[in-house]
């Protein structure tokens, strides 16, 4: 097994079936990780601030590094590789928030607002999710059989 | 609890920076210097030279024209900036490979350094905060207290292992329940032993307490420290072991007038120049 590295802003989506799909330090970011079991096909996203308006300029150089740009990027990556949308499992991990944050920081709480708006709009469920707290996660995505892990505070979860 | 006197030890035992660094800051932050002290401070050492020119050369600065000397690099980038690239090129030597009571490596170390200075600068930028100086160096060495704090965290790991889950209190508050003291006051002790000036000593010590920050002059910068600071953890610029367990102080973003937009805009312009920083600047026996 190998690892596949999806950077902050970013989107990945592979078919080799030897590789790990990972992203580090997912603060108040938050990743989306798709799986299609028929073609065992795995994609993930790891956006780090809700809305484009904030930025069209970088929206148009790295979409991934929003919610509303990337998110429907991600299921279009996927739908290329052939994937259908009533196969895939979508899960979700991140959102985290600082100490006693309770408003003008709260991007975590932001990144997942808009993330059910999208997923609501486009009749999306969510299988699995690991969101919020003061922690930083490590997610993880074996393309092999579709597990997905999440690290943090030294101990690993299956999603 | 830990008592001065190791605290110094270790602090004595740590590289420091080359002095040529040290002398340009105090030339940077003297109205009465010129053109050539700067050029003259910096040029005897070859290492730091080479260095300088390596970075300023890189994609980072798309120049047209290749800069081969220290006189040109200023003619170039400005004197400001080229004692930030100094200060980058010469702070990135003293990281040690691994921070082991932070759970962190030197790459990822010098990300959340790199990344503080960038976001500082920024925020300065976005806000029209323009008569404060020192910005990007007192966000890029913020941290340096952790260069010895380390060592004496990994002995009480245990103990810090059964703190975190619980999250009851911020990282640097556990710091000082099992150590007596915390990164910020180590780092202002080292940033004083090293010569450094006031801008970087003032962020080293309030960036977690900004509304402790005991000179108004330095309150603008401290307050820009601390706001970025916990902007590049949320953000997961550099991860360790404390992972989100770091407080936002309301009274700050007010000092600065900040709102939600202006963060998040921030943070989209900050975090490509991040990216882009890193890979030019070569982090030895760094790596994930």
């Amino acid at each position: 097994m190998h690892n596949i590295v999806v950077d902050i802003s970013d989107i990945k989506v592979s078919d080799d079936k030897d590789a790990i799909l990972v992203t580090h330090a997912l603060g108040s970011c938050i990743a989306v990780i798709l799986y299609d079991p028929v073609n065992k096909i795995g994609g993930m996203i790891h956006y780090m601030l809700p809305l484009s308006k904030t930025s069209p300029e970088k929206a148009k150089i790295r979409p991934a590094m929003f919610a509303d740009t990337g998110i429907p990027l991600l299921f279009q990556k996927m739908y290329k590789y052939g994937c259908k949308k009533e196969n895939l499992i979508v899960k979700v991990a991140g959102g985290g928030k600082l100490w006693e944050d309770k408003g003008t920081f709260e991007i975590g709480k932001r990144n997942y607002t808009v993330l059910r708006k999208i997923f609501w709009k486009n009749s999306v469920m969510i299988d699995a999710e690991d969101v919020g707290g003061n922690k930083s996660r490590t997610a993880r995505l074996y393309l092999n059989d579709g597990r997905a892990t999440i690290s943090s505070k030294g101990e690993e979860m299956e999603l | 609890m830990i008592n001065q006197k190791d605290i110094l030890k270790k602090i004595d035992s740590l590289p420091t920076l080359p002095t040529a660094v040290v002398r340009l800051s105090k030339i940077v932050n003297d109205p009465n210097s010129s053109i050539s002290d700067f050029e003259r401070a910096i040029t005897p050492d070859v290492a730091l030279t080479a260095n300088l020119l390596k970075i300023c050369n890189s994609a980072l600065y798309r120049r047209a024209r290749e800069i081969n000397s220290v006189k040109h690099a200023i003619a170039m980038l400005g004197i400001k900036h080229v004692f930030e690239v100094a200060m980058t090129a010469a702070f990135s030597k003293v990281i040690p490979p691994v921070l082991v009571g932070y759970n962190t490596n030197s790459k990822r170390f010098w990300q959340h350094n790199l990344a503080v200075a960038i976001i500082a600068e920024e925020f300065a930028k976005k806000q029209e905060i323009q008569e404060v100086e020192g910005v990007f160096t007192a966000g890029l060495l913020h941290d340096i207290g952790k260069l010895v704090i380390s060592t004496f965290l990994d002995e009480h790991n245990m103990e810090l292992m059964e703190m975190l889950p619980k999250g009851e209190n911020t990282f640097v508050k556990m710091e000082d329940m099992l150590l007596g003291t915390n990164h910020t006051e180590v780092g202002e002790l080292i940033a004083d032993k090293w010569g450094l000036p006031e801008t970087i000593i003032m962020g080293a010590r309030w960036h977690h307490d900004p509304d402790s920050c005991d000179d108004e002059k330095y309150q603008v910068l401290v307050d820009l420290i601390h706001l970025s600071n916990v902007l590049a953890r949320s953000l997961g610029f550099g991860n360790d072991v404390g992972e989100l367990s770091r407080a936002v102080k309301k009274t700050s973003i007010k000092r600065l007038g900040l709102n939600q937009q202006i963060i998040e805009e921030v943070a989209s312009e900050a975090a490509t120049k991040v990216q882009q920083m890193q890979g030019f600047i070569e982090i030895e026996n760094g790596g994930n």
